[in-house]
């Protein structure tokens, strides 16, 4: 069977459709097409993918109009297919997007365990209870794809805004017990340019396709923000 | 900042900054912005519970204005709507009306021009203007109540 | 880009509601200062409200109020939907809540707007 894909495509200058036409097989992914034509009928077709199975996140796309893992998604599933790259990032040639900006936000809200005193001479063990991993563990799924800034309303209108996945990285490592980051991540994240611009359109958590829920995640986040800005104006 | 220069990567001429001074960029932005919005970041969350619960409140003043205006075709006569606001719990009531629906309405404001890469830039002044319009707005407000 | 506030396409419903809720946000603002505006009458004596009232309520601009109506009631019923969902309840149930919110809007705004009607045509 012949699927037609349409793919949006950027030289550099101008953005333009071309349709293909490629034979398709049960089980095959957006992914696989995409592979077959730069293969088979046009080399200079570009975008970006690595694990091929929806764990590093680097294949998010707009199929359809929806952001989706391009390794995700069975092609026969779909009626007729049209591949674009996801908004709200800047393209830099066909479906290739700019994420250095994004992994920068990742980077200024430190997403790692920051511990008070750490020493690496006498190292001791980080408990953690199962009930306490599960406070977390659904946060930390996420694969950093971008589809969820993509949607965002907000974060299409202004740049520096962190978004949902960043804020979610935030709620992951603010809701682990053995992080002692509170203060620093606090302040970036309660500032303008944090959870107060979130206005639930909740979309992300519509894209997600690792279904982090990065939309409950910042409505929590801006709970403990809320009370924690409130605990030190009295303290 | 040290300079970056092209890099030649397999056949591709990489122009601009290397990752590590991307890092240092967005380092200092938010440094920047901390330090500009150190005065209305207290505010903020304050604004926010507030504009909660102003809407929750709105939500049943709003009915009941618009119930009670629409009541019968008496309702909007110059008569009765004088009578109405002649009554000092009336005026009380609608005084809070005044005051809660003019900081929903100019918050809401700042809210979404805050969103905008506009905003970002001129992030006092949107605070500044949208308090002065609330403000303005109520005062405004207030000298038609007390002058009935 | 601002019109990325009100892209529909290819998005869930809760994306209609986040766009439906500015749109009706901004018109609510401009009509609260119109309103205000327009009470100053009031205090220029019986003639010139009486003849501001005439001029806008009236057959020819019920259409108007209805939709003023219509974002009235959807800004209100939606407005508590966010303020439920913002304080971190029932997220699990947002679809369900969605629907149900569309659905208190449209009831409300048609018996409202029925009232409204028998009032202003009599
Ligand atoms: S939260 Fe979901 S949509 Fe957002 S980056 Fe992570 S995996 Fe992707
Ligand atoms: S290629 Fe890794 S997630 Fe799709």
């Amino acid at each position: 069977m012949e699927v037609e894909i349409k793919v949006r495509r950027f030289n550099g200058e101008k953005s333009y459709w071309q349709k293909y036409r490629v034979p398709v097989l049960s089980g095959m992914t957006v992914l696989d097409a995409l592979l077959y034509i730069k293969e088979n009928i046009d080399a200079t077709l570009s975008f970006r993918y690595s694990c091929r199975m929806g764990v590093c996140g680097s294949c998010a796309v707009k199929i359809n109009n929806k952001p989706r893992l391009a390794c995700e998604t069975q092609i026969l599933q779909l009626k007729d297919v049209q591949i674009e790259p996801i908004n709200n990032f800047r393209v830099i040639k066909d479906l290739i997007t700019d994420f250095d900006d994004f992994f920068a936000k990742h980077r200024i809200v430190k997403p790692y365990l920051i511990r008070k005193n750490d020493s690496y001479e006498k190292p001791v063990e980080m408990i953690q209870t199962p009930k306490q991993l599960k406070k977390y563990y659904r946060y930390s799924l996420c694969i950093k794809c971008g589809a969820c800034n993509s949607v965002c309303p907000v974060s299409s209108t202004r740049d520096d805004y962190l978004g949902p996945a960043i804020m979610t990285t935030v709620y992951r490592f603010m809701t682990d017990n053995r992080d002692e980051g509170k203060d620093e991540r606090f302040k970036i994240v309660s500032s303008e340019r944090g959870v107060w611009r979130c206005h639930f359109a909740s979309e992300c958590s519509e894209v997600c396709p690792k279904n982090v829920e990065p939309a409950k995640a910042v409505q929590k986040l801006r709970i403990k923000s809320i009370i924690y800005e409130i605990k030190k104006f009295f303290k | 900042m040290k300079e970056v220069k092209n890099v030649n990567v397999i056949g591709l001429t990489i122009t601009g900054k290397t990752e590590d001074d991307r890092v240092v960029r967005s380092d200092n932005d938010s440094n920047i912005n901390e330090e500009n919005k150190m005065d209305t970041k207290k505010l903020e969350p304050i604004a926010f519970i507030f504009q909660l619960f102003s809407g929750i409140l709105l939500a049943v003043f709003v009915a009941s204005h618009i119930y009670i205006t629409h009541l019968n075709e008496e309702a909007l006569k110059y008569e009765s709507v004088v009578e109405r606001l002649s009554n000092s719990t009336i005026k009380v009531i609608y005084f809070l009306f005044l005051v809660i629906v003019c900081f929903h309405a100019f918050n809401g404001l700042r809210a979404i021009l805050l969103d905008t890469n506009f905003g970002k830039r001129n992030a006092r002044m949107v605070n500044l203007l949208c308090l002065i319009i609330s403000i303005v707005s109520i005062l405004y407000g207030a000298t038609l109540l007390i002058s009935f | 880009m601002l019109v990325d506030w009100f892209r529909i396409k290819g998005r869930s419903l809760h994306s209609l509601a986040f766009s439906f809720h500015r749109l009706t946000g901004i018109v609510l603002m401009i009509y609260l200062i119109l309103h205000l505006t327009y009470l100053t009458s009031l205090r220029f004596g019986k003639e010139s409200y009486e003849y501001l009232i005439s001029l806008t309520v009236r057959p020819e601009t019920l259409p108007f109020d209805l939709l003023l109506l219509l974002a009235t009631v959807f800004h209100g019923v939606n407005g508590i939907r966010l303020v439920i969902h913002e304080l971190g309840f029932v997220y699990e149930k947002r679809n369900l809540i969605l629907y149900l919110t569309f659905g208190i809007v449209l009831i409300v705004w048609l018996y409202a707007g029925y009232l409204m009607f028998l009032l202003i045509m009599g």
